[in-house]
C-alpha cells in the first residue's frame, strides 16, 4: 500500500531556559491512507509535538516529513498555510470554535479559506456535514449556546467539511464524559470508513484507544511500540 | 474578504464596553474638534463681518497719500471729486450703497476724566445704508437737529460714567490745527458685535462736524456696501474685484477690499488654523493610542482563535488583515460618531451660538467680536475627520496586527 505520510528520523528539540528538551528523538513512521491511528503515551512524551509536525504547525529540528512522497521541509510560511488549507484538518481538545461565528459559519470556515466552492455550495456542504454529525437544526446557534459534546461535533464537522486527506486530532475526547467520548469516536470512525480520510489522533483514553486500528506508543520522544489490530 | 470582515465586525462588538469606550473617546475628541473649528471659523467670519458691516465696509477708498498717513487720521488729503468716484462705484450692480466718512482723533471728557477716542464724522442716513450700526443703538441713530448730537460705544460711556441724554465734551484739532472743544448730547449708545466700537467708537453727523472740525466738505473715506454673499470666498472675490476696478480707474486712490483691510486678521486666522491642526494631531494621537490598545487587547484575548485560523490555512497576512479591518471598523465608526457629535455642536453653534456677552460680561477677552459667537459651517472638516480617523486607525492597528500575524501557531494553540 502507498504511504501518505512518511516521517524520517524526526527530531524536535526545544530550549527551555538553560536546558534542552528533546520532545522527539529520531521518529520514523509511515502512515497509509485511510488509517485510524491512535498515538498514545504519557503526558510530555511528545504526542502533541508529533501531531504539530505532521500538521506543519511546527518544523522538526532535524529529519523530515514527506507528504505523498513530497518533502515538506523548506516550504515557506505561505506554502505551509496552503498545504494545511488543502490537505489537513484539525480537531482540538478544547474545540477552539470561533465564538463570533455560528455553527454553520464555523463549519463553512475551511471552505471559505480554501475558496474552491461558491457561497451556496459551501453553505450546502456545511449543512450536509452538520447533519452527519447529528447537529441538524442547530446551524444558527453560537458556540456559547452548545454543550461540550455539541461543540466537539461542530469541530469534527469543521474538520471534515473540506474532505481532507488527513485529520489530526489532539486529545479529541479529553474534555468529554465517556458517553459523549464514545459518540465522538463513533462519528470519527464512521467518517473514516465512509470518506476514507486518514485519522491520526493522540489520546490517553483507553475507551478511544480500543477503537483505533493502529496504536503508536510514544515514550520519551521515541516510538516505543507500533501495533496494528 | 467577506468572512474576514464578518469576523472582524463581530469581534469589534464582542467586547462591547471596550469598543464603546474607544468609540466614545474618538467621538468626543473628533466632535470637539469639529465644534472648535466651527467656533474659530465663526469667529473669523464674525470678525470679517464686523469689518464689512461696522468698521470699514466691503471696499474702503481713500487717497493714496491719506492711506500712507492713516495712522494719525489726518484731516487732510481728502477725496476731492467724490461725486465722480461715487458714480463709478455705483455702476457695479453688486453695489447696494455708498457713503462718505471723515475720521479724526480726539478726546472725550465727562468733565472730570478724559479718554482719547477715534471718532467718525458721517452722514447718518447714507452711512446707515452701508453699515449696520443703527441696529445696535440704544436710543436713536441721530435724531432731528437742534442740539449737537453724538453716538458712542456703550463701554466707552460706561467708562466715563455717562448715560443716554447726558452731555459730553469732545475736543479735537480742526482741519486747520486749531484746538476745539464742544459739548454734545448723547443720543445713542452702541452695543455692537465689534468690541473696538463698544469701547472707543464715537460718531457725529457731518452737520455738527463741519463747524466743529472746520471740514469744509472734507471727506477722507468712501465706504461701499456690496450684496451679501453667503460664501465668504464669493464675498471676498466681489470685494477684491471692485477694489481692483477702482484702482485701475483712479490710480490716485487706494481702494482696499475688506480682505486687504483684514489682512492681519486673516493671517491670525491662518495661525489659528495651524494651531487647530496641532489640536487634531494630539486628538488623533490619543485616538490612535486608544485604538492600538483596543486591538492589542483583542489580539491577546484571541490568541487561540488566531492559532485555529492559522491551522486551517489562514496565511499570516490574512491574520494581519483581519486585525487591520477591526482597527478600520473602529476608526470608521468612531469617526462617524465624532461627525454626529460634531454635527450637533455645529448646529448648536450655528443656530443658537455661544453667548460671549452674557458669559463674560465686562471682561475683555481680546476677541474680534462680541455679543453672541456663531459657528460657521465647514463640511470639508467632516470629510477630513472621516479620512484621518480611518487612516489613524489603520496605522495604529498595524503594529498589533503584525504581532498577531507573527505568532507561532503552536504557541497560539497552547495558549489558555
Amino acid at each position: 500500500m502507498s504511504t501518505i505520510l512518511q516521517l524520517e528520523r524526526v527530531t524536535k528539540t526545544y530550549r527551555k531556559g538553560e536546558n534542552e528538551v528533546h520532545a522527539l528523538v529520531g521518529v520514523d513512521l509511515s502512515i497509509e491512507p485511510g488509517e485510524f491511528l491512535a498515538i498514545v503515551g504519557p503526558s510530555g512524551s511528545g504526542k502533541t509535538t508529533l501531531l504539530n509536525i505532521v500538521g506543519c504547525l511546527d518544523s522538526p529540528t532535524s529529519g523530515g516529513v514527506r507528504y505523498n512522497g513530497t518533502p515538506l521541509g523548506g516550504l515557506k510560511e505561505d506554502q505551509l498555510s496552503d498545504y494545511r488549507k488543502k490537505h489537513i484538518s484539525f480537531i482540538f481538545q478544547s474545540y477552539n470554535l470561533i465564538p463570533v461565528l455560528t455553527v454553520r459559519e464555523n463549519v463553512e470556515l475551511p471552505l471559505v479559506i480554501e475558496r474552491k466552492l461558491s457561497k451556496a455550495e459551501a453553505r450546502a456542504r456545511a449543512e450536509k456535514v452538520i447533519g452527519e454529525v447529528g447537529l441538524a437544526g442547530l446551524e444558527e446557534r453560537y458556540p456559547r449556546e452548545l454543550s461540550g459534546g455539541q461543540e466537539q461535533r461542530v469541530a469534527i464537522a469543521r474538520a471534515l467539511v473540506k474532505d481532507p486527506y488527513i485529520v489530526l486530532a489532539d486529545e479529541p475526547t479529553a474534555n468529554l464524559d465517556s458517553r459523549m467520548a464514545e459518540e465522538i469516536v463513533d462519528i470519527m470512525k464512521e467518517i473514516n470508513r465512509t470518506r476514507g480520510a486518514t485519522f491520526i489522533f493522540s489520546t490517553h483514553d483507553p475507551l478511544v484507544q480500543k477503537h483505533a486500528r493502529r496504536i503508536v506508543t510514544i515514550r520519551d520522544g521515541s516510538v516505543h511500540a507500533d501495533e496494528r489490530k | 474578504m467577506g468572512t474576514l470582515f464578518k469576523i472582524a465586525w463581530r469581534n469589534v462588538w464582542r467586547h462591547g464596553k471596550r469598543t464603546a469606550l474607544t468609540i466614545v473617546t474618538m467621538a468626543i475628541g473628533l466632535g470637539l474638534y469639529i465644534g472648535m473649528d466651527s467656533m474659530l471659523k465663526g469667529m473669523d467670519r464674525g470678525g470679517l463681518d464686523n469689518i464689512i458691516n461696522l468698521t470699514d465696509s466691503s471696499v474702503r477708498v481713500t487717497t493714496t497719500t491719506y492711506e500712507e498717513e492713516r495712522g494719525s487720521f489726518p484731516l487732510d488729503y481728502g477725496i476731492e471729486d467724490t461725486a465722480s468716484l461715487e458714480s463709478f462705484i455705483k455702476k457695479d450692480p453688486r453695489v447696494l450703497a455708498v457713503s462718505m466718512r471723515t475720521r479724526f482723533v480726539g478726546s472725550m471728557s465727562n468733565g472730570t476724566d478724559a479718554i482719547p477716542v477715534m471718532a467718525v464724522a458721517l452722514d447718518p442716513v447714507a452711512d446707515g445704508k452701508v453699515f449696520t450700526l443703527p441696529e445696535f443703538v440704544d436710543g436713536v441713530w441721530f435724531g432731528d437737529g437742534g442740539e449737537r448730537q453724538v453716538v458712542l460705544g456703550k463701554g466707552l460711556a460706561a467708562d466715563l460714567g455717562l448715560k443716554l441724554g447726558d452731555w459730553v465734551t469732545l475736543s479735537a484739532r480742526t482741519r486747520y490745527e486749531a484746538q476745539n472743544a464742544d459739548d454734545f448730547r448723547i443720543v445713542g449708545l452702541i452695543n455692537s458685535t465689534a468690541p473696538a466700537i463698544n469701547y472707543s467708537g464715537v460718531y457725529l453727523g457731518f452737520d455738527d462736524a463741519e463747524e466743529f472740525l472746520e471740514l469744509e466738505g472734507l471727506r477722507t473715506e468712501v465706504v461701499v456696501k456690496m450684496e451679501h454673499r453667503v460664501n465668504l470666498k464669493d464675498a471676498m472675490a466681489d470685494s477684491d474685484g471692485l477694489a481692483a476696478a477702482i484702482a485701475r480707474e483712479y490710480p490716485e486712490f487706494s481702494a482696499l477690499s475688506f480682505g486687504e483691510v483684514g489682512r492681519q486678521f486673516l493671517e491670525l486666522a491662518k495661525a489659528k488654523s495651524k494651531s487647530i491642526g496641532m489640536i487634531i494631531f494630539v486628538m488623533m494621537l490619543i485616538a490612535g493610542v486608544g485604538i492600538a490598545n483596543t486591538i492589542l487587547m483583542s489580539v491577546f484575548s484571541r490568541v487561540r482563535e488566531i492559532g485555529v485560523l492559522r491551522a486551517f490555512g489562514f496565511a499570516p497576512k490574512e491574520i494581519s488583515r483581519l486585525f487591520l479591518i477591526e482597527g478600520g471598523i473602529l476608526g470608521f465608526v468612531g469617526s462617524i460618531a465624532g461627525m454626529v457629535v460634531g454635527l450637533g455642536l455645529d448646529l448648536y453653534m450655528i443656530y443658537v451660538g455661544f453667548p460671549l456677552e452674557s458669559m463674560f460680561k465686562g471682561m475683555d477677552l481680546g476677541l474680534p467680536i462680541w455679543g453672541t459667537l456663531y459657528g460657521e459651517w465647514n463640511p470639508s472638516q467632516f470629510a477630513v475627520i472621516l479620512i484621518v480617523g480611518v487612516l489613524v486607525a489603520l496605522i495604529s492597528s498595524r503594529s498589533p496586527a503584525r504581532r498577531a500575524s507573527r505568532m507561532e501557531v503552536t504557541n497560539a494553540l497552547r495558549f489558555v
